[in-house]
């Protein structure tokens, strides 16, 4: 005779699925947080929180944007500049850095504006930052499972150790100078998603205290060496909220450079700006105004639903943020080598939203001016810092 | 909170665990599942609640006075509070402003009254009036007709209206199929079980990954600025409105469904494959099942239905039609859809109909053609329906003569449609014209799957449809 008691309740199988269903969703929930934490780039963070700290005297001008910004506004100049042209001394501050998106520099100066009194003027990075195609973009936008597949495939969740990031960035994927940069760009687009996953209040704290704990253990492992135990190491790096940088082996030169005068330039000799550099030798014999003008100008519509939806997002909300304070808000588009058109829809958008400063040709077009295709060079950057003092000189068109 | 939210998912895993532990004490399980429906409800508008217990209230007790009294004309009295009560709070919350609008339209028209322009009153439509005034509403009626004994416990009652799988947008469940079940002991079934995740699965996948999609692709753009689109893109965004509204439905039934059977209750189908109807009387048996049929069996065949005069038959369809173009909204657009789609049943009435065998006997051809007709004939009745509802603008009639006339505006257009709206539209055309049988395989091999393949495509399905969904765009049938 067959058993025909009902099993119990918990021992169904769809009540076991359930169960199973709720198990892996919080342990893909705790995965993906602890992912998003470890992909967060903190010490350009860090290093932005201590440039915001309240014992700095405010700024009246500041720049916000990505690396482009970082590398191609010089706040000295632009201070000797404008004092040139007006008479009145004035302080600028640089608080773009490397891979920040338009939401992470909305954030920055939300912060700034909690601290200190508005500023005269924000320059904001327009044009090739507000094109990234952001994690949570491709994936709301899913064209084709492709994008998906692409996005879970290729990035952001390649690079997680400091080891296999200086591996990449020795090697960038399939040799090709923008790949990497695609690369890397979905690899911030994780800021992002951090911020939007945990907010901005228990961001700070959950990803310091993991990195204190992931700096200890680091410590532990290996830190031993040069007079120090493995368990002072492991003290010291529990002491430490910050993570280290991916970026190349000039990171700390980097960091240093922002900390000393808040904005900085790659190393002349690196590996990164010969390559820049080369990108750039072989674009300069290959194309001409018109043909990469062509060949980068990007059908970028902000009008199609679903595309785009943090850029006209967080533009609207620049746009109200420094309405509310009275300040002066004027969208830059960044000069690139050869690259990076923007559209006339992108142009327009701009420009219905505000104020927008695209340099002419005669501020700088020259190869001289870039370290690579993307990036000013000093000298370069020196021309648009003087040419971006000049404009804030002026009134403002009505 | 939606079925299509997170927050959905977590209530419905507490409700079910906490149902299931407590199933044994009767009382206990029927007021769990009373106050998690509250809950349910008061999550949109916490105050309206109070509505849902007037309604209950009202014909709880009205139904045991009509039962208790064989007087007739204390049984009218007795009907006519409850119609009146629940009709009358439906036509404030849901009619008032239409109401005041037209008649001051008419004034306005003859002369009188003010010339400035009308101000709607400030008056919010609670979810699901529509849905839970019904299933009161079939209570009383079927105990006035004797059809129906009244319930011995005002809990069950309440749990009957409140019922949080299909209070907000149906199917609207009728007390003499719900009724008993409550009286059946508590056994949890897990084949049922089972299917039921199934179907909030795919209910899931058709509202979010098929109808959102066609909604934010295809037809929206193309009802925004019509004038910019040709012919074709303005016919497969038409075609797109009706399967969106399908889709959108049918998932919200099916999530509906399938949320009951895993707590052991069963709900009526909703929606049966409704494009593959060859005639109209047979699509209005395949779409929105449990409406047609309480129109059908409350007020058509109240009115007579089709055992009098040929003229009264046409007054009755017509009558009908439109009431159930108002159920859907209060403005003149739904009543002109009412009419429309009421046409073609009054022009049946004069017409012979084929017998079932005529029907089988015709050929591939015939009833392709036939279905391409029924088709396009909702597709363009739903023109209307949609410029009245959810486009931008409430364009309502003069909207759709604006579309109707873009179709024969060949010349210049730039604008191109979203290949992704397409691609959505062509699967969910596969989806619902694939056999049935098909759909059986799909089910029975997700519920032999072991637990953990189970669990792996529940996660997988609520993971992509979450990563897809651009925002969590409403059920349409809500604002019903």
């Amino acid at each position: 005779m067959s058993d025909t008691r009902p099993k119990p309740f918990l021992l169904q199988k769809t009540v076991l699925a359930g169960l199973c269903y709720v198990a892996l969703c919080l342990g893909l929930l705790a995965h993906s947080r602890h992912e998003r934490l470890s992909l967060v780039q903190p010490t350009r963070s860090a290093l932005v929180r201590e440039m915001l700290c309240p014992e700095q005297p405010p700024a009246d001008v500041l720049f916000l944007g990505s690396s482009r910004t970082a590398r191609g506004a010089i706040p000295e100049v632009f201070e000797q500049r404008y004092e040139e042209l007006t008479g009145e001394r004035v302080r600028a501050l640089n608080l773009a850095t490397l891979g920040r998106s338009k939401h992470i520099n909305y954030l920055t100066l939300v912060e700034y504006l909690s601290a200190f009194p508005p500023p005269k003027a924000v320059f904001l990075e327009v044009g090739q930052l507000d094109r990234t195609e952001h994690a949570h973009d491709l994936t709301a936008r899913f064209m084709s499972p492709a994008d998906v597949l692409r996005v879970l495939w290729r990035a952001p969740y390649r690079a997680r150790t400091r080891e296999r990031s200086q591996e990449l960035t020795a090697n960038p994927p399939g040799n090709a100078f923008d790949s990497f940069f695609l690369y890397l760009e979905r690899c911030f687009a994780n800021v992002d998603l951090a911020m939007e996953g945990l907010g901005r209040g228990p961001e700070d704290e959950a990803f310091a205290l993991y990195c204190r704990a992931r700096n200890a253990w680091a410590g532990l492992l290996g830190g031993a060496g040069a007079g120090r135990s493995r368990f002072e190491a492991a003290f010291e790096g529990l002491q430490s909220p910050y993570a280290s940088e991916v970026i190349e082996s000039s990171d700390a030169d980097l960091s240093q450079q922002i900390r000393d005068r808040g904005w900085y330039q790659v190393k002349t000799t690196g590996n990164y700006y010969q390559k820049g550099k080369a990108h750039l030798d072989e674009w300069d014999r290959t194309l001409n105004g018109d043909s990469a003008f062509r060949r980068t100008k990007m059908p970028v519509d902000y009008t199609l639903p679903g595309r785009y939806l943090a850029t006209i997002l967080y533009t609207k909300a620049f746009v109200d943020l420094c309405q509310r304070h009275g300040i002066r808000l004027i969208q830059v588009e960044i000069p690139g080598f050869l690259d990076d058109a923007m559209s006339n829809s992108q142009i327009a958008y701009y420009r219905r939203k505000g104020e927008l400063y695209q340099p002419p040709d005669r501020v700088v077009l020259a190869k001289e001016n870039f370290a690579d295709v993307n990036h000013l060079d000093e000298e370069g950057a020196k021309k648009f810092t003087r040419a971006l003092a000049q404009l804030l000189a002026k009134p403002p068109r009505r | 909170m939606s079925f299509n939210s997170t927050t959905f998912i977590v209530f419905f895993l507490v409700v079910f665990f906490a149902y299931w532990a407590v199933s044994r004490t009767v009382r206990l399980r029927f007021a769990l599942l009373f106050v998690a429906s509250c809950v349910f409800y008061m999550s949109w508008n916490p105050k309206f609640v109070v509505l849902l217990f007037i309604s209950t209230a009202l014909d709880y007790y009205v139904g045991a006075a009509i039962h208790r009294t064989e007087n007739v004309a204390r049984r009218r009295f007795f009907l006519c509070l409850s119609l009146t009560g629940n009709l009358a709070l439906l036509g404030f919350f849901k009619y008032f402003n239409f109401f005041l609008e037209s008649f001051h339209a008419l004034l306005r028209s003859l002369g009188l009254g003010h010339t400035e322009a009308f101000v709607p009153w400030d008056i919010v439509l609670p979810v699901g009036i529509s849905f839970y005034t019904f299933q009161t509403l079939s209570y009383t009626l079927d105990i006035y007709r004797r059809k129906l004994e009244p319930v011995d416990s005002i809990l069950k009652f309440a749990l009957f209206v409140a019922f949080f799988p299909q209070l907000v947008a149906g199917p609207i469940v009728r007390a003499a199929d719900f009724l008993p079940q409550l009286e059946e002991p508590a056994r949890y079934d897990d084949g049922a079980a089972g299917r039921g995740v199934f179907l909030i699965m795919a209910g899931l996948i058709k509202k979010v990954a098929l109808a959102d999609t066609i909604g934010l692709y295809l037809v929206e753009p193309v009802f925004r600025a019509p004038g910019e689109f040709g012919p074709i893109q303005i016919v497969m965004a038409v075609w797109g409105t009706l399967f969106q509204f399908y889709l959108d439905f049918s998932a919200y039934s099916d999530i509906a469904i399938g949320a009951a059977a895993c707590l052991g209750y069963r709900l009526p189908i909703n929606f049966d494959r409704p494009f593959l109807s060859q005639d109209l009387a047979e699509f209005w048996r395949r779409w929105h099942i449990s409406m047609t049929s309480f129109f059908r069996d409350y007020v058509f065949i109240s009115l007579g239905g089709t055992r009098c005069r040929t003229a009264k038959i046409v007054r009755n369809f017509f009558i009908t039609f439109v009431l159930v173009g108002l159920w859907h909204g209060a403005g003149w657009n739904y009543v002109v859809w009412g009419v429309l789609i009421g046409i073609p049943m009054m022009v049946r009435v004069f017409m012979r109909q084929p017998t079932e065998e005529e029907r089988a006997a015709r050929s591939l051809f015939g009833r392709v053609w036939r279905r391409a007709w029924v088709f396009n004939f909702h597709a363009l009745a739903i023109m209307i329906f949609r410029n009245g509802t959810v486009a931008e603008g409430n364009r309502g009639i003069e909207g759709t003569l604006n579309m109707l006339a873009s179709l024969a505006d060949f010349g210049g257009h730039t604008a191109r449609l979203n290949p992704l709206g397409l691609r959505a539209l062509a699967l969910a055309a596969v989806i619902h014209f694939a056999p049935k049988a098909w759909v059986h395989v799909a089910r029975d091999r997700f519920t032999r799957l072991p637990v953990l393949g189970q669990a792996g495509v529940m996660v997988l399905v609520t993971g992509c449809l979450s990563a897809m969904a651009y925002e969590q765009a409403p059920f349409i049938y809500f604002q019903f």
